[in-house]
Parts: C-alpha cells; sequence; structure tokens
C-alpha cells in the first residue's frame, strides 16, 4: 500500500497524490502532485508541465464549472504511473491559467483509494490488493 | 538549423523587444515561433473535432468503444490502446498535429469540474 499524506496546508487538508506523466510523443516524464477530485469529470494539468515534455493536444472539448461558466480546452494524451500503477493512454485537460493539478474520475475510477481524513492519508492499494478485493 | 531572418522591419522588432525585456534575440524568436505553432495545432485540431464530432454516428457504427486517429478530416488509424495508437501516430507524423480521440455514443458534451475553493480572505469578513 502506498500512502500520500494530505497537503495540510489547505484548510480543510487536502487529499493528494504523486503522479509522473510521460509524453508518448517524446518520451519526456515529468513528476507532478495532483489534487484528489471526485468533483472533476476530467483530469487537469497547467499547461506549462505538457509543454516541457512536449506532449501534443490529441482533441478539443469544453471544460464547465459548477457555475456554468465554460472553457474550451484541449485534450493532451499522456501514460500516467502513479506508484507502480501504469495507466497508459490518459486524455488529460491541459490548463492554460491554473497552477494545480487535478486527478479527476477519468483516473480515479481506475484506483481503489481511501481517504483517509482522521490519519490525512490518502492510501492506495497496491496490485495486488486491487486483484484481492476485486475477487471479493 | 540557422535561420535568417531578412525582413529588416521585423529583424529590427526582434532586437527591440530583446533588449526591452533583457531577453537573447534567440529566446525571443523561440519564444513567437513556439506561439505561432501552438496557434496553429490548436485551429488544425479545432478544425480536425468538428469533422470528429460531424461524423460521429459514422464513427459509431464502425469503431465504437476505440480511439480514432484523424488527419486532413480522414480516419487514419484505430486503436482500443488510445497509447499503441499516439505511438504510431507521433512514429507516423512526428510532430504534426493529429486528432485522437474516442469514439463514446451519446451526444457532445462539456466535461463538468464541481471543484471549488474558498478565498480565505474572504471567508474570514
Amino acid at each position: 500500500m502506498t500512502e500520500f499524506p494530505y497537503d495540510t496546508s489547505c484548510d480543510p487538508a487536502l487529499p493528494i497524490c504523486g503522479v509522473v506523466l510521460t509524453a508518448i510523443s517524446t518520451g519526456r516524464r515529468v513528476k507532478l502532485i495532483a489534487t484528489i477530485d471526485t468533483g472533476a469529470d476530467g483530469t487537469i494539468i497547467p499547461v506549462r508541465y505538457l509543454q516541457e515534455i512536449g506532449a501534443r493536444r490529441a482533441f478539443e472539448t469544453g471544460l464547465r464549472s459548477q457555475w456554468g461558466e465554460r472553457r474550451t480546452v484541449f485534450l493532451y494524451l499522456v501514460d500516467m504511473q502513479i506508484d507502480e500503477l501504469a495507466l497508459p493512454g490518459v486524455y488529460v485537460v491541459g490548463d492554460e491559467l491554473g497552477e494545480e493539478a487535478v486527478l479527476g474520475r477519468n483516473v480515479l475510477n481506475q484506483l481503489r483509494l481511501l481517504l483517509d481524513g482522521p490519519a490525512a492519508l490518502t492510501r492506495l492499494l497496491n496490485e495486488y490488493q486491487h486483484k484481492h478485493i476485486g475477487r471479493q | 538549423m540557422q535561420i535568417a531572418l531578412r525582413e529588416p522591419t521585423l529583424a529590427r522588432r526582434v532586437e527591440q523587444w530583446a533588449q526591452e525585456t533583457s531577453q537573447q534575440v534567440e529566446k525571443v524568436l523561440e519564444t513567437a515561433v513556439q506561439s505561432h505553432l501552438d496557434e496553429l495545432e490548436e485551429a488544425a485540431i479545432h478544425a480536425e473535432t468538428r469533422t470528429f464530432w460531424a461524423m460521429h454516428d459514422e464513427l459509431l457504427e464502425k469503431y465504437s468503444g476505440q480511439h480514432v486517429a484523424l488527419f486532413r478530416g480522414q480516419v487514419i488509424d484505430h486503436d482500443r490502446d488510445a497509447s499503441r495508437l499516439g505511438k504510431r501516430m507521433r512514429k507516423r507524423f512526428d510532430s504534426l498535429p493529429v486528432l485522437i480521440a474516442p469514439v463514446r455514443p451519446g451526444p457532445r458534451r462539456d466535461l463538468r469540474w464541481l471543484g471549488g475553493r474558498f478565498d480565505r480572505s474572504e471567508v474570514a469578513k
């Protein structure tokens, strides 16, 4: 089991997770800390990180906030790794304005995560535990 | 690669801007070229996305559950594995803009982000 301490500089404390993104086009990688956000349909990455690894735009879509504000955004196709778990071919939104990486449900729904609030830890079950729980 | 900037007014503008912003001339040029290439890529992917949605019904019949690659309005490849498709496209087209998208049933819709954060300074008031 891998654990990621919450970011306690936020109030309330924020569940976060370390991720590695690899650009499919170049093979270059970047490590990031991302906020775990079940309210986000997609994963959002500041575009400067995507440019840094040479990721390319793959698709255009819209991103809408809960207050109805809409922004046209581009999706980038990257390979993602969280600890030892490889998630190839993940579409991420390139955020032209923000500086925070957000792990949305397109990724979260592939993981077994325990948000342990009282311990301020995000627990990512490892591959064995993924399989084991999958059998239950 | 060496490239000469022959248009005198443009060359002068680049030099002046470099001086004004305390940057190397090469850096100003690199930023300008990067920005222009980004605009070209955005325009190309925007156009390919429109084509993707215009032919969505047809794509659904043939490639439902897969990822497709479009280049100049034509489906050029498809795969169940987006990463594998992406790698093939980069090998074939290098840095040229190629749309890669999942083909799923349902209408076009935006992504939603229900997140938000209070501005603590406002909360404290």
